[in-house]
């Protein structure tokens, strides 16, 4: 806090005596926080922990030392939930704060160990079989229960990943584009139902006032699995491509609603993007179903540039109107 | 020199400071709309999503416009294309300076991408007009000036970052031509340099003239630690000099001074969290925190005590004790230090972030079905017993 802005304001008299006093107190006692950086180590040695166990376990797979480090896996990982049980908050319908930093780490924990784990037992006796998925099955199940048993929504996105995971499509935020496998027709079919199951999951949440805070966690993978979808057939079934910019103008101006319902700036910037790229390629394929020459550059190129301007307008205008609604 | 409204841009700091009295409680309610009142700001500061998106489709501008005036001038472009990066270099500047003052945009994301634009169009019509053929030196003193300007002229941090590091560039290409005693006292020349501009931006950030570049000045600050450690770290003297001075350094073999190396490499980062809890330096400590990693990575690098994965373990388990240990000391405030939250007010949008933290770290840990989708027909519908 800069002491000469109060200053200034109590000499003008519009901060009180008393208030100044208080925000000099405040100034002279005030705490140097170690939050960030000690939460930081925290979830580094959670995912050094965790990441090392399982390369243990891989690289010791076959030699006897292997069943000494299954213990202590096993015991990491029942000594977390342990801690949790003891430690959690009665059960609430609703969000329920945690009781101290820690817990939500130790939960992280208890949660990746349990699926090392049980990756591990499927490896080695294969108890759940080879059919149904019920190796990814089951781990999901135990997620799901876990985030909403201990109110995480951490471990909520791990379930959810799972979930994709089980449908076998690999989805992390920063790789989705690398790895979301755009060629498959199954996988888009799974990634439009997990969509639309999500969605519906959100929904529920809010309507039943059942952790109604996890709607956005599932409303967002909702959307970008739909729109990832959405794209992925238009690239995939070249001759229906059109049919695709439609089901992605509908899609686009469903989450329109609901982002202006929701005064939610998050989702009008998500589905602007992805309509911009669908609406792009497909303008830019109809442009080259035309004249595949060099000629549709001097009218590919000016789209671009216009119609990037007008996004950042677009974007600069719906930013004020979602504040002001 | 800074482009910004100098008043708007202390109204900022002001009206922060009037937020952060709010949130401790130390002014009410009517005093904090009564007073920010009297700091106005007609910056156009918007959001990080928007700033993403304006950097990106601003780009997406700059780079068709580009295209656009390469195509028209298509028969020539070997000639022009130098002189083409020059012009373009401008127009995005004169496009930078508009939004800027006329528009009033202030981290928006539409200057920083002009910014980037026209630095890197300029360089770039340099480097073309000099046939591709400069000495590292002359790029980086070009880098250093160019970057600089942005700097002063628009307060930028990763700018200033770059300015440090081009400027620590030129004195290391430059001394290099010093011969035989430049190759053994590169190091120290360059902790000195780096020392000393640490400490020329600590002592500049506390002047009243510099509070406009505040920012600047700490990433110039963590930028010199850094390098500082660098320059001292035993594998990267090793693996320079080697890779540079041809010593042709065998497997096992030590640089001249090794054991002086070993003693910064460990020693630098210790001595910076020492001293950035002694001073409550966030800068010192942060970067300190950060240079552990490197401390762990030059050992192992060297002296294969554990394998990768008992390292990884038994690391994981101390940090997790250590962060336990300290949080559970400083629960209670002791000696000016707490481990709570400075301020509550972002806690949902940090849960939100977070998550996708752990989805991202984590998302490889999932059982990874081999071929699971024969049929397709599953499609997700087993798991609607959950909700």
């Amino acid at each position: 806090m800069d002491i000469l802005v109060f200053q200034k304001l109590h000499a003008e008299g519009q901060l009180s005596d008393e208030s100044f006093e208080k925000v000099k107190m405040a100034e002279r006692n005030k705490l140097f926080s170690l939050h960030w950086e000690l939460r930081t180590v925290l979830y580094l040695g959670i995912l050094l922990l965790t990441s090392g166990l399982g390369i243990l376990v891989y690289k010791n797979i076959n030699t006897i030392g292997h069943q000494v480090i299954l213990i202590f896996i096993a015991l990491v990982c029942t000594g977390s939930f342990f801690y949790c049980f003891k430690k959690k908050p009665p059960y609430s319908n609703n969000r329920t704060a945690s009781p101290n930093a820690f817990f939500d780490y130790i939960l992280l924990l208890g949660c990746l160990t349990m699926i090392t784990f049980m990756g591990y037992l499927q490896f080695q006796y294969n108890i759940f079989g080879t059919k149904n998925g019920l190796a990814a099955f089951i781990p999901m199940a135990l997620l799901f229960f876990a985030a909403y048993y201990f109110d995480h929504i951490g471990v909520l996105t791990m379930a959810i990943t799972n979930l994709c995971a089980w449908a076998g499509i690999a989805l992390s935020p920063l790789t989705v584009l690398q790895d979301f496998d755009f060629n498959n027709e199954t996988i888009l079919s799974a990634a439009a139902s997990i969509g639309v199951l999500l969605y519906t999951a959100g929904y529920f949440s809010v309507k039943q006032k059942f952790k109604a805070h996890f709607q956005f966690t599932y409303h967002n993978f909702s959307a970008h699995l739909l729109f990832l979808a959405t794209l992925g057939g238009m690239f995939l079934y070249d001759a229906i491509y059109l049919l695709f910019l439609v089901i992605l103008a509908a899609l686009s101006y469903f989450f329109y609603r609901k982002a202006l319902k929701e005064k939610s700036f998050y989702f009008v910037f998500i589905l602007t993007l992805y309509f911009y790229i669908g609406f792009g390629y497909a303008l830019v394929k109809l442009i080259l179903d035309i004249d595949d020459d060099f000629g549709a550059a001097f009218f590919i190129l000016p789209y671009f540039i216009g119609s990037a301007v007008l996004l950042i307008l677009f974007l600069i205008r719906m930013n004020k109107k979602i504040r002001t609604l | 020199m800074i482009a910004y409204n100098k008043i708007w841009l202390d109204n900022v700091t002001a009206q922060a400071s009037i937020g952060q009295a709010l949130e401790e409680k130390a002014i009410t309610a009517e005093e904090y709309a009564i007073a920010g009142k009297q700091y106005p700001c007609a910056f156009y500061t918007p959001n990080f999503f928007i700033r993403i998106g304006m950097f990106i489709l601003t780009n997406i501008v700059c780079s068709c416009a580009f295209g656009f005036m390469s195509l028209i001038m298509l028969n020539s472009i070997e000639k022009v294309v130098s002189t083409l990066f020059f012009l373009f270099s401008m127009a995005a500047y004169a496009a930078l300076e508009f939004f800027v003052r006329t528009k009033h945009h202030y981290r928006s994301g539409v200057d920083d991408a002009l910014m980037w634009t026209s630095g890197g169009c300029f360089i770039a019509g340099i480097a073309i007009a000099a046939d591709l053929d400069m000495s590292m030196a002359s790029i980086s003193l070009l880098v250093m000036f160019i970057s600089t300007y942005f700097t002063l002229r628009f307060a930028d941090m990763l700018m200033a970052a770059i300015a440090v590091l081009a400027s620590l560039s030129v004195v290391f290409f430059t001394y290099l031509h010093a011969g035989t005693i430049a190759k053994t006292t590169m190091p120290f020349v360059i902790m000195l340099i780096s020392a000393i501009i640490y400490f020329a931006a600590k002592k500049i950030s506390i002047s009243y003239q510099a509070r406009h570049y505040v920012n600047c000045l700490i990433v110039i600050q963590a930028t010199m630690l850094v390098t500082f450690y660098a320059a001292g770290n035993y594998f990267v003297v090793r693996e320079l000099s080697n890779g540079m001075f041809d010593l042709g350094l065998k497997e096992g073999e030590t640089i001249p001074f090794g054991w002086l190396f070993w003693i910064f490499t460990i020693v630098v980062p210790v001595g910076y969290i020492t001293r950035g809890l002694q001073k409550k330096d966030v800068v010192l400590l942060r970067v300190g925190l950060l240079l552990i990693v490197a401390i762990v990575f030059t050992i192992h690098n060297y002296h294969h005590i554990l394998t990768v994965e008992t390292l990884m373990v038994a690391g994981g388990i101390s940090l997790v004790f250590i962060a336990w240990s300290v949080t559970r000391w400083l629960s209670v405030p002791k000696k000016g230090f707490t481990s709570a939250e400075s301020n509550s007010k972002y806690l949902l949008d940090k849960m939100n972030v977070e998550s996708l933290v752990i989805a991202q770290t984590f998302s490889g840990t999932g059982i990874a079905p081999e071929k699971r989708f024969g049929g397709g027909s599953a499609g997700g519908s087993g798991a609607s017993g959950d909700f």
